[in-house]
C-alpha cells in the first residue's frame, strides 16, 4: 500500500534551458563588467578619446612613470592603505569578536552601531571630523586650549594619521560585517580545550581564534585595501588641506583636465588595476580558504559565550567609544550645525543662534523632494537589480558544478579593481562606441542603471556568499529527490534561508546607490535630478550649515529603509539550531551544466 | 533495481570499481562496508546526485543512467533519507512533507490527505504545525521519513538511519522501519557500518570494500559462512588466525599454527595440504573448558585481562601466540593469569585461502 | 567531463576580455566620424546672427523635439521652469552635469560622432577645446548686445550668463586688514594665512593665479608662485570648502566667490576684499554657453541663448538664486559687484590662460603639486 500511487513529475522546462539562460545572463554580465574596462586600458594606449584612432603610444605612461609627484602619490596612497586597512582590520574584527563571543553587556543593541556608521556617507562624517579634529579649530583643539589650558594642537585630522584613523574607522564596518559569521561558527569545545591546556583568555584568543578566522581575515583585509584606495572624499576633503596626495585624488585631477585628461585618468586607472587586480585575485583564494574553514565547525557544534568580567566591561566601553566616535559624533555635529547660520568656532563655542532657517530653505525647495524620489526610485531599482543578479551569480559560483563558476565569481568580483569613477567612463565610451546601441541607450536612465549595478555586485556578492556558503548541500539535495527542479530548490529552499543576508546586503546597497555619484556622473540622463548634486547646490550656494540640514532631511529615507529592511529580513525568524557547516567534501548540487 | 558496472574516479583515486549487484522488487538491501568502503557513493548514485563514469542503473524497469545519459535525480521518483535528516530549518512539518506532492501540482484536499496519511504512518501526526528546530532527532527522521515516502517512490534510499541515535532508540526504530517497509512494501536500500544492523533489517547485505563488492548473500550466510578473509574478519568481529593446510578431509580441514597446535574448521574453498590458510573464529563461538561440551578444537590459552561490561565479562586469553577476546557469563570467575583451555566446534571454524581477501 | 582548473579561468577571461575588446574596436572602426565638422547643410544654418526675436521662435517652431541642453545642476532649477514658462511650445531635455565633467562628457562624444547636444553650458576655459575640435557655432543673438564688455567673446563662439567674481573674503574675528593686491600673497605676512582650491582643478584659485602671468611675466610669475606655494598655503577642492574654512576660522583669508558672500547668513563675521583695485581690478570669469556645430535644434537653440541673456528671462533667475548677472537687470544691486568695482577684461588680461589652460595647469602642477 502506498500513499501516492507514484504521482508523476509534471514537465519542466528546467533542465535544457535554464542552465542555457543561465550561461548567457553570466555572458551578459561579464561583458558589461570587462568592455568599460577593457575600453579605458585602450584609450590608456591613445592620446584621443575615439577608440581605435590616433595610434598606439605609450606616451601617457613615460609620462605618469617619469612625473617624479606620481611615485610621491603612491607612497603616500601605500601608507594612507595600509594603515587605513589596518586601523580598520582592527576595530572591525575586535567589535566582531566583542559583540560575538563575549558577554558584552546589551550586545544585541550594540550590533546595530557598526551599521549605521555605513548610513552617514562620507560627505557627512569627513567634514564633521574637520569639525572635530581640525587643527586649528576642531573642537577637541579648543576644548584643550580653552579648558585644559594645553597649547597647541592635540590632533589634527589633516595629517597622514589623521587620514588613516579616518579611513579606520569609517571601513572598519566592512571589516566587521565579514568577520561576524566565522566569529559565531567557532565551537565552544575548541576554546575550552584550550583554556582546560591552561592557557589564558589572551593566548587562546591568539592561539586557537586567529587561526580558525585567518581566511576571513585576509579577505576582510584584501578588501579594505581596495576600498580604502578607491575611495575619493577622504583624499579629497581631508587629503588636500593637509597636502597629501593619493592615487584617486590625482585621477579625479586628470578626469577634470579638458585636454587630454582622459587618456592621462585611463594611464592612471591602469596602473591602479594591475595592482587591484592583483588583489583581488588574493582575494578570490582568500574566500575560497574560507570556505574550508567553515567545515571545521563539525555537525552539531555550539557556539557560547564568553564570561568574562572584567573585560566585558572594557569590550563595552570599546564599541561605544568607537560607536560615538564613527557614528553618534558627526551625527550630532550635522544636527548641530544644521541649526546654525553659519559654523565659525573663532570665538569660543561655535553653537548659539540657534535659527530653523536651513530647514526652511530645504522644505521650500522642489528640488529636495524631487531629488529625494529620483535617488530613491534609482536606489530601489539598483538594489532590486543587483540582489538578483548577486543571488544568480552566488548560486552559480557556490551551489553548482558548472564549468562557469569560477567565471561567475570572478564576474561578480572584478568591478571592485575598478574605481567607480573609471568604471563610469568606460561605459560612457563603450556606450558611445557602438552607434546602434548609442542610438538607443545613451542618456537614458536604464545606464545609470547599469553603471550602478555592475559597480555594486561585488559588495553585494561579499554579504550574500557567506550565507549562501552556509546552507547545507543536503538540504538543496532534499529538495531534488522530492523532485523540486532546480529553480524551484533555489526558490523555495536557499532564498528563504539565507533571507537575512539577502535584506542586510539590499539594506546596504540601497543606501549606497541612494548617494552614489562618482559611478553615474557623466551618465546621468535628462531632466533627472539626484540628491548628491541637490547637496552640491545647496553646498555651494548655501554653505555648511545649510547643507548639514539637507543631509539630516536626505537621510531620513536610507534610515527607514535600513530599519525596514532588518525588520523584513528577520520577520517571522525562529531560534534555529546552530548553522551546520557544509560537509567538507564540497559536494555540488549539481545543474546539468556539463553538457552546455 | 540493478546496476551494472558501476565505476567512479575522484582524479587517480577509483572510489567504485565496476559494482554490480541486482535488487528485487519489494526487498531490503543492505550495503555493508567501513569509510572508504565506496557504499555512500553507490547510494548517491542510485539518487542520482552522483554521476556514474561508467555503468549502468536500472530502477524500477527505467534505465536511470547509462554512457552518455542520467536522468537527473529530481526526475528519479527516488525517496532518500539523509543521515543527518536535511529538514528545511524554514518549513512546518506540514510544509516540508508536502513540498515532493507540491511539486507534483497535487491538489490541495490531495496534499492533505496523503500528507496526514503519512504523517500518521511515522506517528507525527500531533506535529505537522511545528518547526524543525522544536523536535528531537528521532522525531526529525520520522519527518524525512515520511517526506521520503509520501510521493510514493519506486524505490527507498537510507543513508545511516541508526547511526545517530543511541541503543535504545536504535532498536525502537529499526523495529519500526522494518514494520514500514513491510507495509509500504516498497524496494529500500540501506547504507551502514554497522553489521548488526545490516543483519536484522536486510533480506541481503551486499558487503563492499575500497570501492569493490566483496561479497553478495544472505545475512546468516555471509555471517556463518563468510567466503573471504575480509568478510569473515569484519562481520562477526572474528579472531583471525593464520596457519598451514595438514589436512583435508571432503570441506573438513586441519590447520596447522605456527606454535605447533592444530584447529580443525570447514571451509567453502578447494584447499590442498600446505596451502597457506586463514582461520576465523567468532568471539560468541569460544568457550572455556568446564564451561560447555567438548567438541574437539582445544587450545591451551592463558588469561590476560578481564573487563565487566554489565550484560557479559569480555576476557582476553593470550593463545596460539596471539590475543582472543572472549565474552563469557557476567558471573565468570576467572582472573588474570589462570591458565584456560578454549573450546570451539570445527562446525563453527571458518577456513578460507589466505589469497581470498 | 573534467573538473575546470584554476589556471584556466584567467586564460578563459583574458581571451574574452581579448574578444570584446576585438569586437569593440571593430564596431568603432566601422562606425562613428571622429569629426564634428559638418557635412549636412545644418552647418551652414547653425552659424548666424539673429536679428529678431520673432525670427528666431518662427525657425524654432519648425524645429521638431526637445532642446538639450547639459548645465550645472544648481542653474536647472530656475532655468528649465523659466524657459518653458517664456514658451510653452518648446520643451528642454535638461542634463544636469557640473562644468568640467560636461566637457569630458561632450569631448567623448564628439570623438564618437555621437553628439546630440544643443547648447553646452561650461568654464571659459573650455571653451577652447572645443573651438579646436571644430565642435562650436558662431552665433549672434539680439541680447549679446546687452553682455557687459569685459566678458563678450568677439568670435560669438560663447555667450557668458553668469559671473562669478573671484574675490577674497577675510574672517574679520581675526583679521581687519585683507591684501591689497594678489602679488601679496608670496609675502612673509601672509604665511599659513591663505586658502585657496587647487589651482590646477581651474577654479577661483587657478584663475586669480593665472591673471599675474601676463602682468609678471613668465619667469618671474613662476618664481611668484613657487613663493606662494612655499608659504604654507591650504588647499581645498573648491571655493565652497574653502570659504567654509575661513568662515570656521582655520584661516583668515580665501579666494572665492562673490557668491559665496552675498549668500551667506547674516551676522556672519566675513568680509569682502575687491583686490586689485588700484591695478588692473579683479578676476570675474564667466560660465558660458556655446551651441553646438551640430546642433540638431540650431533655432530653438538660438532662441533659448537670447533667453539666457534677457533681464526678464534667464538672468532674472540668475539675480533670484543670489548670483550675478552677465546684463543689466533691474533690482540687481544687491548680488552685483558694488558699483564702479573694477574688473578685468576676460579676454585681454587672461587671454593666455582661458585659451592655453592646460599650460598654466601643467606650471600648476609642478610647483603645487
Amino acid at each position: 500500500m502506498s500513499i501516492t500511487p507514484n504521482a508523476a513529475i509534471p514537465r519542466r522546462m528546467s533542465n535544457r534551458a535554464l542552465p542555457i539562460l543561465v550561461s548567457l545572463f553570466i555572458a551578459v554580465v561579464a561583458a558589461a563588467v570587462a568592455v568599460p574596462v577593457a575600453i579605458v586600458v585602450i584609450l590608456s594606449f591613445q592620446t584621443v578619446t575615439t577608440i581605435g584612432r590616433g595610434g598606439f603610444t605609450l606616451e601617457n605612461f613615460t609620462t605618469l612613470l617619469g612625473d617624479p609627484s606620481t611615485w610621491e602619490t603612491l607612497r603616500n596612497t601605500v601608507v594612507f592603505t595600509a594603515g587605513g586597512a589596518a586601523l580598520a582590520l582592527f576595530l572591525g574584527s575586535l567589535t566582531a569578536w566583542a559583540l560575538t563571543s563575549v558577554n558584552v553587556p546589551l550586545r544585541n543593541f550594540l550590533s546595530v552601531l557598526p551599521v549605521c556608521v555605513l548610513i552617514l556617507p562620507p560627505l557627512v562624517k569627513d567634514p564633521a571630523w574637520i569639525i572635530l579634529f581640525g587643527k586649528d579649530t576642531g573642537l577637541v583643539n579648543l576644548f584643550a586650549h580653552d579648558v585644559l589650558g594645553m597649547s597647541g594642537s592635540v590632533v589634527n585630522v589633516f595629517s597622514l594619521l589623521g587620514m588613516i584613523t579616518v579611513a579606520g574607522f569609517f571601513s572598519a564596518p566592512t571589516a566587521y560585517t565579514i568577520l561576524l559569521s566565522p566569529l559565531r561558527g567557532v565551537d565552544r569545545s575548541l576554546l575550552e580545550a584550550s583554556r582546560m591546556s591552561g592557557a589564558k583568555l589572551g593566548r587562546t584568543l591568539f592561539s586557537v581564534v586567529l587561526p580558525l578566522v585567518r581566511p576571513a581575515l585576509l579577505s576582510a583585509v584584501t578588501l579594505l585595501v581596495i576600498l580604502i584606495a578607491s575611495g575619493f572624499e577622504t583624499p579629497v576633503i581631508i587629503g588636500l588641506p593637509g597636502g597629501i596626495k593619493t592615487f584617486i585624488a590625482e585621477i579625479f585631477e586628470s578626469v577634470s583636465s579638458p585636454v587630454n585628461g582622459l587618456n592621462y585618468a585611463a594611464a592612471q586607472a591602469t596602473v591602479y588595476l594591475l595592482i587591484t587586480t592583483v588583489l583581488v585575485i588574493v582575494y578570490l583564494r582568500a574566500t575560497r580558504n574560507e570556505r574550508r574553514f567553515v567545515a571545521v565547525g563539525g555537525r552539531g557544534h555550539t557556539h557560547a559565550l564568553i564570561e568574562a568580567p572584567v573585560l566585558r566591561w572594557v569590550l563595552f566601553v570599546f564599541v561605544v567609544l568607537y560607536a560615538i566616535l564613527g557614528f553618534l559624533a558627526p551625527l550630532g555635529v550635522t544636527i548641530l550645525t544644521s541649526f546654525l547660520p553659519y559654523y565659525s568656532a573663532v570665538n569660543g563655542n561655535p553653537f548659539h543662534d540657534f535659527t530653523l532657517a536651513n530647514y526652511a530653505a530645504v522644505f521650500t525647495t522642489p528640488q529636495v523632494r524631487s531629488g529625494i524620489i529620483t535617488s530613491g526610485t534609482l536606489a530601489l531599482g539598483v538594489t532590486i537589480g543587483v540582489i538578483f543578479c548577486t543571488t544568480v551569480l552566488a548560486v552559480v559560483a557556490l551551489k553548482t558544478r558548472s564549468r562557469f563558476r569560477r567565471i561567475a565569481e570572478l564576474v561578480a568580483m572584478a568591478p571592485i579593481a575598478t574605481p567607480a569613477l573609471v568604471y563610469s567612463v568606460g561605459l560612457l565610451l563603450t556606450v558611445l562606441a557602438i552607434p546602434g546601441l548609442a542610438k538607443a541607450i545613451y542618456g537614458s536612465i536604464g545606464v545609470m542603471y547599469v553603471a550602478e549595478i555592475i559597480v555594486f555586485l561585488p559588495i553585494a556578492m561579499r554579504l550574500i556568499a557567506s550565507s549562501v556558503i552556509q546552507v547545507q548541500e543536503e538540504l538543496l539535495e532534499a529538495s531534488r529527490m522530492s523532485g523540486a527542479s532546480v529553480l524551484r530548490s533555489v526558490v523555495f529552499v536557499l532564498i528563504p534561508i539565507i533571507r537575512p543576508a539577502l535584506f542586510y546586503a539590499a539594506a546596504v546597497i540601497f543606501i549606497e546607490a541612494y548617494r552614489q555619484l562618482a559611478a553615474i556622473v557623466l551618465l546621468v540622463a535628462s531632466n533627472v535630478s539626484i540628491v548628491p548634486y541637490v547637496s552640491y547646490t545647496f553646498w555651494v550656494s548655501g554653505g555648511y550649515p545649510m547643507l548639514s540640514a539637507l543631509n539630516i532631511v536626505t537621510l531620513v529615507l536610507p534610515l527607514a529603509v535600513a530599519f525596514l529592511a532588518f525588520g523584513l529580513g528577520n520577520l517571522g525568524r525562529r531560534a534555529r539550531p546552530a548553522r551546520k557547516a557544509a560537509g567538507a567534501a564540497g559536494r555540488g548540487f549539481e545543474l546539468s551544466m556539463e553538457r552546455i | 533495481m540493478r546496476v551494472t558496472g558501476l565505476t567512479k574516479d575522484y582524479g587517480t583515486n577509483r572510489v567504485l570499481d565496476d559494482v554490480t549487484f541486482e535488487v528485487p522488487e519489494g526487498s531490503v538491501c543492505t550495503l555493508l562496508g567501513s569509510s572508504g568502503s565506496g557504499k555512500t557513493t553507490t547510494l548517491r548514485m542510485l539518487a542520482g546526485l552522483e554521476r556514474p563514469d561508467a555503468g549502468e542503473i536500472e530502477i524500477g524497469g527505467r534505465t536511470m543512467a547509462t554512457r552518455g545519459a542520467l536522468v537527473p535525480a529530481e526526475n528519479r521518483g527516488v525517496g532518500l533519507v539523509f543521515q543527518a535528516y536535511a529538514l528545511w530549518p524554514h518549513m512546518r512539518i506540514f510544509d516540508q512533507i508536502a513540498y515532493p506532492l507540491r511539486v507534483r501540482r497535487l491538489k490541495r484536499a490531495a496534499i492533505e490527505t496523503a500528507v496526514t496519511e503519512a504523517a500518521r504512518m511515522v506517528g507525527l501526526e500531533e506535529l505537522l504545525r511545528r518547526y524543525p528546530s522544536e523536535l528531537s532527532g528521532g522525531q526529525q527522521q520520522r519527518v524525512a521519513l515520511a517526506r521520503a515516502l509520501v510521493f510514493g517512490p519506486r524505490l527507498l534510499l537510507l543513508d545511516e538511519p541508526l547511526s545517530n541515535l543511541d541503543a535504545a532508540l536504535r532498536r525502537q526504530t529499526r523495529l519500526e522501519l522494518e514494520q514500514l517497509q513491510k507495509r509500504v512494501k516498497v524496494t529500500t536500500i540501506y547504507v551502514t557500518h554497522d553489521q548488526e544492523e545490516a543483519m536484522a533489517v536486510s533480506d541481503r547485505v551486499v558487503v563492499m570494500s575500497k570501492g569493490r563488492v566483496v561479497t553478495i548473500d544472505t545475512p546468516r550466510a555471509i555471517y556463518d559462512r563468510p567466503t573471504t578473509v575480509f568478510v569473515a574478519s569484519f562481520v562477526g568481529a572474528s579472531n583471525i588466525l593464520h596457519g598451514t593446510v595438514g589436512n583435508v578431509v571432503g570441506d573438513r580441514v586441519e590447520v596447522v599454527l605456527p606454535d605447533g597446535a592444530s584447529i580443525r574448521g570447514v571451509t567453502p574453498h578447494q584447499l590442498r595440504v600446505g596451502d597457506p590458510a586463514v582461520v576465523a573464529i567468532k568471539p560468541i563461538d569460544i568457550a572455556l573448558r568446564g564451561d560447555g561440551p567438548d567438541h574437539g578444537n582445544a587450545v591451551p590459552a592463558e588469561v590476560l585481562s578481564s573487563t565487566y561490561i554489565g550484560s557479559q565479562i569480555e576476557l582476553v586469553l593470550r593463545a596460539a601466540g596471539r590475543d582472543f577476546r572472549v565474552p563469557v557469563e557476567r558471573w565468570d570467575t576467572h582472573a588474570v593469569g589462570d591458565r584456560v583451555e578454549l573450546l570451539v566446534d570445527p562446525a563453527r571454524v571458518s577456513v578460507l585461502h589466505s589469497e581470498m581477501e | 567531463m573534467s573538473v575546470t582548473r584554476s589556471t584556466r579561468t584567467p586564460l578563459r577571461r583574458v581571451a574574452a576580455g581579448l574578444l570584446a575588446l576585438g569586437v569593440v574596436v571593430a564596431l568603432s572602426a566601422c562606425g562613428s566620424g571622429g569629426d564634428a565638422d559638418g557635412d549636412s547643410g545644418a552647418a551652414a544654418d547653425v552659424n548666424k546672427t539673429w536679428t529678431s526675436v520673432d525670427e528666431m521662435v518662427a525657425a524654432a517652431k519648425k524645429e521638431s523635439g526637445p532642446l538639450n541642453v547639459y548645465i550645472a545642476p544648481e542653474y536647472a532649477p530656475f532655468v528649465q521652469p523659466g524657459f518653458e514658462k517664456a514658451y510653452p511650445w518648446a520643451k528642454l531635455n535638461v542634463t544636469q552635469l557640473e562644468p568640467v565633467p560636461s566637457v569630458a562628457k561632450w569631448s567623448a562624444e564628439l570623438s564618437s560622432g555621437f553628439s546630440q547636444a544643443d547648447v553646452v553650458f561650461m568654464h571659459s576655459t573650455g571653451v577652447q577645446t572645443f573651438k579646436d575640435l571644430k565642435a562650436l557655432a558662431q552665433v549672434t543673438v539680439p541680447n549679446d548686445a546687452n553682455v557687459e564688455p569685459a566678458l563678450q567673446d568677439k568670435d560669438h563662439y560663447s555667450h557668458p550668463v553668469t559671473e562669478l567674481g573671484e574675490v577674497m573674503l577675510y574672517n574679520t574675528k581675526l583679521i581687519s586688514t585683507p591684501p591689497k593686491t594678489v602679488a601679496e600673497l608670496a609675502d612673509p605676512e601672509w604665511k599659513g594665512k591663505v586658502i585657496m582650491d587647487s589651482p590646477q582643478l581651474g577654479g577661483a584659485g587657478g584663475f586669480v593665479l593665472a591673471s599675474e602671468r601676463s602682468a609678471m611675466g613668465d619667469a618671474a610669475w613662476q618664481t611668484w608662485l613657487q613663493k606662494v606655494a612655499d608659504n604654507d598655503l591650504y588647499v581645498t577642492d573648491t571655493s565652497s570648502a574653502s570659504y567654509a574654512a575661513v568662515v570656521r576660522g582655520d584661516r583668515p583669508v580665501c579666494i572665492c566667490n562673490y557668491g559665496d558672500y552675498i549668500s551667506q547668513a547674516p551676522g556672519t563675521p566675513v568680509g569682502v576684499d575687491f583686490y586689485g583695485q588700484d591695478d588692473r581690478g579683479i578676476v570675474v570669469e564667466p560660465i558660458v554657453g556655446t551651441i553646438s556645430k551640430t546642433a540638431p535644434h540650431p533655432a530653438l537653440a538660438a532662441l533659448f541663448m537670447n533667453w539666457m541673456l534677457a533681464a526678464d528671462g534667464g538672468q532674472q533667475g540668475f539675480v533670484d538664486s543670489g548670483r550675478v548677472p552677465t546684463v543689466p537687470v533691474p533690482g540687481a544691486d544687491k548680488v552685483s559687484l558694488p558699483e564702479g568695482t573694477k574688473v578685468m577684461n576676460l579676454y585681454e588680461d587672461l587671454g593666455d590662460y582661458i585659451s592655453d589652460p592646460d599650460s598654466a595647469n601643467t606650471v600648476f602642477k609642478k610647483i603645487f603639486k
